[in-house]
């Protein structure tokens, strides 16, 4: 394979350190803007319930201020030059969601905070453990397997569990978790580092069909076994969301590694087809679609959920009756998978309206990120968590307002759920660096290959 | 606590989170706009997926295209020399084409440049009939005219960029 020269080379290099000294003191000035937001949300909600302050509002403002603190300080002395935005926007999404757990579920709300500590400290970790991505690339089969293997996991007799219907944890001793969620990561990095040294040949069109150039039919491979893992996902574990998310991951950075369009036509009529077979062979699929279609065929029973948010986010209307104001333990799951009802509920068009324009700066900003790295295994990685995050906002948002059929996947940062907040952090920590990375770089012939 | 308040309260906290994102947008403004006008380059985001195209192409093509408009106007119309355009250190360095012009790092090169991402012997350019033309010598990071990559012999025009690693000549 040829090494060719980023662009970023022929260009004067930028004063590296200037940037970075703008860059965190803009950070800065949006964690404090989301700091009071999130405040004033938690001090809102509680007027709402009780028509008093909350109690411990000065705690909260203290953890609060040390987690941001904290994860800044941290970008700050291990990776200056990365992206602005994305920490201030999963401080906004992570409070967000916390005070509408904290606001349906006190003990939730302390686990929640907990999980959030420990994120902040995976995230800080990731950032001092992981000093260049590159390293990750070279360890590219070592975490295709550790995916596969965390996927698998669950369905191990001893730790495996069985928990509403999907089997995705595993638990040892007290502590139970969802290992797809830091499979995902693993996956994202094992693809990225996969196609980013097959692209040329998975890229080039040498065989014919009709009018059509495409690639040999033996690189078609790759999509198989994606198509394959994510099929096996759904018979074994139920879990259709995670199938989802896995496939279009794979689909994503098979796409932008060799722009060929052919790959995401082939992936969706695989897709198409997986979807048929699993909903004739499958009675949880044939479940999911039929409370989609019509969720009032059974409105007490398996349409409660689906029906119940719908009402929540008729009744929260344009800007919702208010935070603490709106009914409590209306839907089951409210603070997993129907979160965003309950902001629908409360805060109205506008809120969940918020909640999608923060996911979408996000994604914009990952993909800002991926197009600095320069054709590099960085931009591919960073293609892969952003549409990781964004994919998975997007399909239970879906889900919920019956856009599509409901999978059980969190809301990243803003659902409860410890695996689903830690991994996310995580994967936030990767970002930072490539983008990180990709300011500092000095011209080097070994980052394009 | 009045209903009233509440709500007075609520719209508040929903103008701060879209004063928030406004926030988000000016800082993404601040390094995308002033980037284009200081530098007067097309904007990084602009054009296709970056991973399946050759480095830089579409900037360098849009460059290439608006320095043939410029230098056609005040020069004649016939190729006679390729001039230096990047890197910056070596801008202008020139020589005339003829029927056999190398360019590498070795020092029997008719232009040497001693960069990391040009080979020994990287290119040739020569004039046959009139019309000048390109040739990649089997370097390692390949030669490019206006963000196209040369396979065999490519010709090449007035005004035209030819990338040799990460050295820019333009023809003239």
């Amino acid at each position: 394979m040829t090494a060719t020269v980023p662009p970023s080379s022929a260009t004067p290099r930028p004063n590296v350190q200037a940037i970075g000294t703008r860059r965190r003191t803009t950070e800065l000035g949006l964690l404090v803007l989301s700091s009071i937001i999130v405040l004033g949300a938690y001090a809102l909600a509680s007027l709402g319930r009780n028509a008093s302050l909350p109690a411990d509002i000065l705690p909260f403002l203290g953890v609060i201020l040390v987690l941001v603190l904290a994860a800044h300080l941290a970008v700050r002395r291990w990776a200056r030059c990365s992206d602005a935005l994305l920490l201030p926007i999963v401080a906004l999404l992570n409070g967000l969601g916390f005070v509408f757990i904290a606001r349906l579920d006190d003990q939730l709300a302390g686990l929640q905070a907990t999980w959030t500590g420990v994120g902040i400290a995976a995230f800080i970790l990731t950032l001092v453990v992981v000093r260049d991505v590159r390293v990750l690339q070279r360890y590219r089969y070592t975490f295709g397997l550790v995916g596969v293997a965390l996927l698998l996991l669950p369905l191990l007799p001893v730790f495996g569990q069985n928990i509403n219907g999907a089997r995705i944890w595993v638990a040892f001793g007290p502590v139970s978790f969802q290992p797809g969620e830091f499979a995902k990561i693993a996956l994202a990095i094992f693809f990225a580092g996969y196609l980013v040294e097959r692209r040329e040949i998975l890229g080039v069109a040498t065989f014919r069909v009709g009018p059509f150039n495409t690639p040999d039919p033996r690189q078609f491979g790759p999509v198989l076994v994606a198509w394959g893992i994510s099929l096996l996902v759904v018979i074994f574990q139920r879990d259709l969301g995670s199938a989802l998310l896995f496939f279009l991951l794979f689909l994503v950075t098979l796409w932008v590694a060799t722009g060929r369009a052919v790959y995401v036509v082939l992936g969706f009529v695989l897709f198409g087809v997986g979807a048929f077979v699993s909903w004739t062979q499958f009675s949880h699929v044939q479940d999911r679609v039929s409370i989609w279609l019509d969720p009032w065929a059974d409105p007490a029973g398996s349409g409660y959920q689906v029906i119940q948010a719908a009402y929540a986010l008729a009744w929260g209307g344009t800007s919702g009756v208010g935070p603490g104001l709106g009914i409590v333990d209306r839907i089951p799951f409210d603070e997993t998978d129907f979160i965003v009802a309950i902001i629908g509920e409360e805060l109205g068009l506008l809120g969940t309206t918020a909640v999608l324009v923060a996911f979408l700066l996000l994604a914009g900003s990952g993909l800002r990120i991926a197009k600095g790295a320069g054709a590099t295994f960085g931009t591919l990685l960073a293609v892969g968590l952003t549409s990781l995050v964004a994919f998975q906002a997007f399909i239970i948002m879906a889900g919920v307002t019956r856009l599509l059929p409901l999978t059980g996947v969190t809301l990243p940062f803003v659902s409860y759920g410890g695996s689903s907040l830690v991994s996310n952090y995580v994967l936030v920590a990767l970002l930072l660096r490539i983008s990180d990375q990709s300011i500092r770089r000095a011209p080097d012939p070994l980052a394009a290959l | 606590m009045p209903e009233q308040l509440l709500t007075v309260l609520k719209l508040c906290l929903l103008a701060l989170l879209y004063l928030f994102f406004l926030r988000v947008l000016r800082a993404v403004w601040a390094e995308v706009g002033p980037l284009r006008a200081a530098t007067g380059q097309v904007p990084r985001s602009a054009g296709a997926p970056a991973a399946a195209e050759p480095p830089a192409a579409g900037r360098r093509g849009r460059s290439a295209r608006a320095g043939r408009s410029r230098s056609s106007r005040r020069q004649p119309s016939v190729p006679t020399r390729l001039v230096t355009v990047e890197p910056a250190s070596r801008a202008g360095a020139e020589a005339a084409l003829g029927p056999e012009l190398t360019i590498g790092r070795a020092a029997g090169c008719s232009m040497v440049f001693d960069e990391r991402f040009v080979s020994q012997v990287h290119c040739r350019v020569f004039v046959r009939d009139g019309a000048v033309f390109v040739e990649d010598l089997g370097s390692t990071n390949g030669t490019w005219v206006n963000g196209a990559r040369v396979v065999g012999q490519m010709p090449a025009r007035l005004g035209d960029r030819i990338q040799v690693g990460n050295v820019v000549l333009e023809v003239r």
